[in-house]
């Protein structure tokens, strides 16, 4: 079982939806939503911690367990097809990052490098990291997240002189409609949170620190896309691809500071691999809860290269990943909010006369 | 044996450092200053000013030290291709460095092409990540390879002294982010800061040099050019969008003789559209703070009303500046260069959706009615002008 503490556990937390949403889907949300995309957030935040709070009282049904435990433990047949569901589930996710991290290197970063030598370098960092634990991964996510975080704080004060209020204007002009689809976009995203009780027990994971996960990770989207409205427009900011590194090089105090992109890049960058390794670790442990006799270690590798694999598979371009986004939340909602809702009422220790 | 195949392992992926493909040495780069976009029948010609570090001595000299010899610090190179991607490519065929665009301050329009319509290159200056939305946006009389081939003496590159006259004679100059969002909005027309050639005479008449203005603003409608406002008029417009840097008013003082000039520190803007009897109204509210800057005029600042005389010449001044300028932008061009249809849309969208079919026949109709109020703040250094004698003083 994990040993993390509660400051780690909130940083893997957040981090878990926050690094991989603000690169492409604030583009598909503005796109929807226009200039009301920031209310498109507050419902999905909202609607998430339902299922938060019922797999806390889950976890605090069982003791000492995480939630593959309990599964396993409580229903063995039906427990382990249910673990298998949640461990594709885990490593569709994976892939999909996984894929859409090395397309925005490629794309923004470094265009000439074949996708497949960033892909296998980025696959290689996550494995070797995987390899190390939950902790050392807990440990990196302690030296990097925090001053993402911090770039979010100071990211407004940048942008004193850049802002025109008139993009985020009229309020609901087009009705709420908008409003929900951008909702029902993000939701599948922030869902993510989830594996909280999949890596702890319920001795780390309680209710608070699902929520100031959530909380803090509600600051730093909605910071995003208001400057994102703000400074770019919805116009602008719903034909890019990655609208939030578009806005990073927006920022210019004088000529000194300018070339802000590379500062993020630099926290950004981290923090992803923090999630893919973190990905990959949770879904090895998964794995070795329903074969006992497997090495942890030796899985990462061959999860990892699998992973690398049905990244090119299952994915011919940066489009495709942006389409999935539309009919994903269907798929993801049944593991984010279905399932948590049926583990709340049947996940109950045996009783023992 | 582990030990061993870690270190292969990792030796391996060393061999493929993403350092290599995309590794730009910076002698191997040729760094873009400054793009002119021109049309020639069907063709389009690029004109790239291109930075010489080599040749880069002290401002305004003719040659820097160093084996490339003396000469400008920049060259042009120009092509024409069937787009402007095809007229790169050609140029870069001829180039001995690779064509960097990250550090482009400036991107000039032509007024060919300006009047053909510059949907088509919007979408191509910014597509590729390593161009960035954040180059100023200009248009020019003629052609713009002649605009970028100007002497400047006072900064290294033509490009950047078209940017600084640029950030000096408006607030926040349009780059390709403002251009791409009014030409994406309904409701509001582009203008741009418009460069002109100016013959300026030096010590001899003879000893004539050119050099590159801005001459006031280019009015474009949807994405055509269709003219130009200059002098009073493109203040008042720029005035009217908030965009003028610091500006200077000068005027006559009733019942005196002479101009005062003033500057406006902090102005306010406020468009305000109003629905009356199915009729579209638009007032603008000017407010400034204002420091007189010179009193040529015989005005004792110090006494009477003078100084509310001077504010509300000033704010005549103001207002006549501005209604002839939206009169020029609704009778001539047709042009909403305020963005009053992006105001009403702002204010109450669903008038706008009733309007905004006919917004075309109905915008040059529109009364638009200046309410200036000016606050003088400060009144310089001298309370009376030093010229005139005690006795011509007007009070």
């Amino acid at each position: 079982m994990a040993k993390l503490s509660n400051y780690q556990l909130i940083l893997m937390g957040t981090n878990f939806f926050t690094t991989v949403f603000i690169i492409s889907l604030p583009s598909q949300i503005i796109a929807t939503s226009r200039q009301d995309a920031w209310l498109s957030y507050l419902p999905a935040f909202l609607i998430m911690v339902i299922p938060l709070w019922m797999l806390s009282k889950v976890m605090h049904r069982f003791p000492d367990q995480d939630l593959f435990s309990v599964l396993k433990s409580r229903f063995p047949i039906v427990g382990s097809m249910l673990t298998s569901f949640y461990l594709l589930f885990f490593f569709f996710i994976l892939i999909r990052d996984f894929r859409m991290f090395i397309d925005f290197i490629s794309v923004a970063l470094l265009q000439r490098t074949p996708l497949t030598v960033i892909g296998g370098l980025v696959i290689l960092t996550c494995i070797l990291s995987a390899r190390s634990g939950v902790q050392v991964v807990a440990r990196m996510h302690e030296l990097f997240y925090p001053l993402l975080m911090l770039i979010t704080v100071i990211l407004p004060f940048l942008f004193y002189a850049g802002t025109d209020i008139r993009w985020m204007q009229p309020v609901l002009a087009q009705g709420v409609k908008p409003v929900l689809h951008g909702s029902w976009l993000a939701v599948s995203y922030i869902g993510e949170i989830i594996i909280l009780p999949f890596i702890v027990s319920n001795r780390t994971f309680q209710l608070k620190q699902g929520l100031i996960s959530l909380l803090i990770g509600a600051y730093m989207l909605e910071m995003l896309v208001v400057l994102n409205l703000l400074v770019l427009s919805p116009n602008l900011a719903s034909r890019m691809m990655y609208p939030n590194y578009e806005l990073a090089r927006e920022v210019r105090v004088t000529e000194f500071l300018d070339r802000f992109d590379s500062i993020l890049v630099t926290f950004w960058l981290p923090a992803l691999f923090q999630k893919i390794s973190l990905m990959l670790n949770v879904i090895c442990h998964g794995i070795k809860q329903m074969m006992p006799g497997v090495q942890e270690r030796s899985l990462s590798t061959s999860l990892g290269i699998l992973a690398f694999v049905c990244g090119f598979w299952f994915f011919e371009n940066p489009l495709q990943l942006l389409n999935l986004n539309g009919g994903w939340p269907a798929v993801a909602l049944i593991f984010e909010i279905l399932l948590p809702l049926c583990f709340y009422f049947m996940l109950k220790p045996r009783f023992h006369r | 044996m582990k030990l061993f195949r870690v270190l292969v392992f990792s030796l391996f992926f060393c061999l493929l450092l993403t350092g290599c493909w995309d590794r730009k040495e910076i002698n191997d780069i040729a760094f873009v200053l400054a793009t002119g976009i021109d049309k020639e029948s069907n063709l389009y010609r690029v004109t790239l000013q291109i930075a010489l570090p080599g040749q880069m001595g002290a401002i305004g000299s003719a040659g820097g030290s160093g084996g490339t010899g003396g000469g400008k610090s920049w060259l042009l190179d120009s092509a024409t291709g069937n787009s402007i991607r095809d007229a790169n490519q050609r140029q870069q065929e001829s180039l001995s460095r690779l064509l960097y665009f990250s550090h482009r301050r400036i991107i000039v329009i032509g007024e060919n092409m300006a009047r053909a319509g510059i949907e088509p290159i919007i979408e191509v200056i910014s597509s590729v990540p390593q161009n960035r939305v954040s180059s100023y946006v200009l248009a020019t009389r003629g052609a713009a390879k002649n605009a970028l081939n100007n002497q400047t003496k006072m900064e290294k590159f033509p490009a950047e002294k078209i940017r600084k006259v640029a950030d000096i004679w408006m607030n926040n100059p349009p780059t390709i982010k403002d251009v791409a969002n009014v030409l994406q909005t309904e409701g509001i027309d582009l203008t741009l800061p418009l460069l002109a050639e100016v013959k300026k005479n030096q010590l001899t008449p003879e000893d004539v040099k050119e050099y590159i203005n801005i001459d006031g603003l280019a009015v474009f409608k949807r994405d055509k050019l269709v003219g130009s406002l200059e002098g009073n008029q493109a203040r008042g417009i720029l005035l009217a969008t908030n965009k003028a840097e610091t500006p200077i008013v000068t005027f006559r003082v009733p019942q005196t003789n002479g101009r005062v000039s003033i500057l406006c520190r902090n102005y306010k803007v406020d468009l305000q559209p109003t629905i009356q009897n199915n009729k579209i109204n638009l007032t603008i509210n000017f407010k400034a703070d204002v420091y007189v800057l010179a009193n040529e005029s015989n005005a004792a600042l110090g006494t009477g009303d003078i100084i509310q005389k001077i504010e509300q010449a000033a704010a005549s001044e103001v207002e006549k500046e501005i209604q002839d300028g939206v009169r020029t932008l609704q009778q001539k061009y047709h042009s909403d260069a305020l963005g009053i249809g992006d105001t009403l849309y702002r204010h109450n969208p669903k008038v706008w959706n009733r309007y905004k079919d006919n917004w075309d026949t109905l915008y040059p109709k529109i009364p638009v009615k200046v309410n200036a109020l000016i606050h003088i703040e400060q009144t310089g250094s001298l309370t009376t002008p030093l010229g005139p004698r005690q006795g011509d003083l007007s009070k």
